[in-house]
């Protein structure tokens, strides 16, 4: 057995040689130096005359004398949060460059995990509707209603496109635009008539959960693009020129902006596309673009979500007066609408009016059931804070 | 019904909520309220030197600026003004010389009237107690010791006037951001 008591052999050594390594790094494995906690606490704090650099990084005088500030109290026996501590009691928590996770500042970190979760929310609800048969009779409607309303509209866009490639002359177009109208017109108000479902189903659960991580999604992409050099001739927002290709129908979503604006310019009586287009420059921030367009719907067709859109974007534009009222006329129309609840319990805690004015608002509006549960962690949270200042 | 806009309403919704929390930039002073540091230092003219904790009774006035910095320089004239109006009643100002060398603060006193006290904070200990982000700011400390407010950028006789006649009756001035202010040399 030569053999074997060579591998029992190699075996033994193998295991000597990884006592003795473990033995080494724990023998050997220093705490980090006064210097290097130094080094790492002057780079976690912010160089209050510079602001955008630490105090590792400055080269200022007050640098290199805060730093001092640093080591003095390190070789004292502080430990790292005593001398954090130290600078926020004189700086505030501006000076830490790491935001602390906790209070508003949660939602830096949350945000992303919730744009995610939100998203896997949605897949989930995808299968599981995937699975589910029959819905509600009235939901069935619904959703037929709106899925109609949407095709119309986006006949419209297609029958645009299709007269300005050549393939429709004028007179065809208007004939046919004239019917998706009528069509769309017809969705939305039989769409107008049908009962509030008492549930929110699973579709637009759905939806709000979508819609919910979208947001989060454009929130973050919006920072990573504006830390992003523009291209050149590029658009702020990354911009992607769509265009429909030859034959085949395009999408609605694939439909750029411009064009979309040209097709309600010729459609000017279809309020429903030019919400549509509002609350696509709404999600793009284009607040000045979605405000002139609902207003015109407005005139048209003074629905409580339009109020409650216009009544926010004037309280932003800095006529607080007029978006209250809005947002008050909104609620009159419709006392559930959840925009308006949410917008007028806002400008109530902001404004300096009684924060109890807002209670009754959050209230209402964590009665609702559409509300997503990140939604309703927000309403929830606020509400608290509006009790606490009322109190 | 709820869509993406709600989602713009509530990141907007808590930007506003953030204007009447605190702004991470424009956050008010954590000393308010708090005792004024415990430092002491050397007058720039003149032999001794000043604990500001060591008020007897006397509201003070600590003015943190340099010969570099060009607000402190159209600021100056309002300090002394405020310093001969407010002193029968009671307060105290002084200047506290902010990385700056003493021949410079000096000269800047020779040329423009010097009007108070001004101390050397030599390696920027007290500037670092008090929290100074740049120059010129000053700081109210009430009779009792406690820091009562604060303005960050210019001072004019009106905001002086103001801010020490709330302090002489009992409140509190609370932190003002009045304009720019320089934290270097250059």
């Amino acid at each position: 057995m030569p053999r074997d008591g060579l591998i029992r052999r190699a075996l033994a050594v193998a295991a000597a040689a990884a006592v003795v390594i473990v033995v080494w790094g724990v023998a050997f494995d220093r705490a980090p130096s006064a210097t290097d906690r130094v080094d790492s606490l002057a780079s976690r704090l912010r160089c209050p005359v510079c602001s955008s650099e630490s105090i590792a990084d400055s080269t200022s005088q007050i640098a290199r004398e805060l730093r001092g500030v640093i080591a003095e109290q390190v070789a004292g026996g502080a430990t790292d949060d005593d001398v954090v501590d130290f600078f926020v009691a004189r700086y505030g928590e501006w000076v830490l460059l790491d935001p602390p996770a906790r209070g508003r500042n949660l939602l830096l970190f949350a945000l992303p995990v919730l744009a995610l979760g939100g998203g896997l929310a949605a897949m989930i609800g995808l299968r599981a509707r995937s699975r589910r048969r029959d819905p509600a009779p009235a939901t069935t409607e619904r959703v037929r209603l709106e899925a109609a309303s949407a095709q119309a509209r986006q006949d419209i866009v297609e029958a645009e496109l299709q007269h300005e490639a050549g393939e429709l002359d004028a007179a065809t177009r208007d004939r046919l635009v004239a019917v998706y109208a009528a069509e769309e017109s017809a969705a939305a108000a039989a769409l107008e008539e049908l009962p509030e479902p008492a549930r929110r189903s699973r579709g637009r659960a759905l939806a709000g959960a979508a819609a919910f991580a979208l947001g989060g999604a454009i929130v973050v992409a919006g920072v990573v693009v504006a830390l992003e050099p523009r291209p050149e001739g590029g658009f702020a927002t990354g911009g992607i020129v769509t265009g429909a290709a030859e034959g085949t129908a395009p999408d609605l979503a694939a439909v750029s902006n411009e064009e979309l604006e040209e097709v309600v310019a010729a459609n000017p009586d279809v309020p429903g596309m030019r919400l549509a287009l509002a609350r696509r420059y709404l999600d793009e921030r284009e607040f000045d673009k979605a405000l002139g367009h609902l207003l015109v719907v407005l005139e048209q067709d003074p629905s409580a979500e339009a109020l409650a859109y216009v009544g926010w974007l004037t309280y932003l534009g800095g006529e607080p007066d007029l978006g209250v009222t809005y947002l008050e006329r909104s609620l009159a129309a419709d006392a559930d609408r959840p925009e308006a609840l949410w917008f007028l319990a806002l400008a109530r805690l902001e404004t300096g009016a009684d924060p109890a004015t807002a209670v009754p608002l959050l209230e209402r509006l964590l009665d609702n059931p559409d509300l997503g549960t990140e939604e309703r962690a927000m309403v929830a949270e606020t509400l608290e804070q509006a009790r606490a200042r009322a109190s | 019904m709820l869509g993406g806009l709600f989602v713009a309403a509530v990141v907007l919704g808590v930007v506003l909520w953030s204007r009447f929390g605190a702004d991470p930039n424009l956050v008010s002073s954590p000393l308010i309220g708090r005792p004024v540091p415990a430092v002491t230092l050397p007058y720039l003219e003149g032999p001794g030197e000043l604990a500001l904790a060591d008020q007897d009774g006397e509201i003070l006035v600590v003015n943190f600026w340099a010969s570099w910095c060009v607000p402190c320089r159209s600021e100056h004239a309002h300090l002394v003004a405020a310093a001969e109006t407010y002193r029968d009643l009671g307060v105290r100002f002084v200047g506290v010389v902010y990385q700056d060398s003493p021949e410079a603060a000096a000269g800047f006193l020779d040329e423009l009237g010097s009007g108070y006290d001004h101390l050397v904070d030599e390696r920027s200990r007290a500037a670092i107690e008090f929290g100074v982000f740049g120059i010129p700011e000053t700081f109210f400390v009430g009779r009792d010791g406690t820091v009562v407010g604060n303005v960050r950028g210019e001072v004019d006789t009106g905001l002086l006037a103001r801010a020490l006649d709330t302090i002489l009756a009992g409140g509190d001035v609370g932190s003002i951001e009045s304009g720019p202010v320089q934290g270097t040399p250059d």
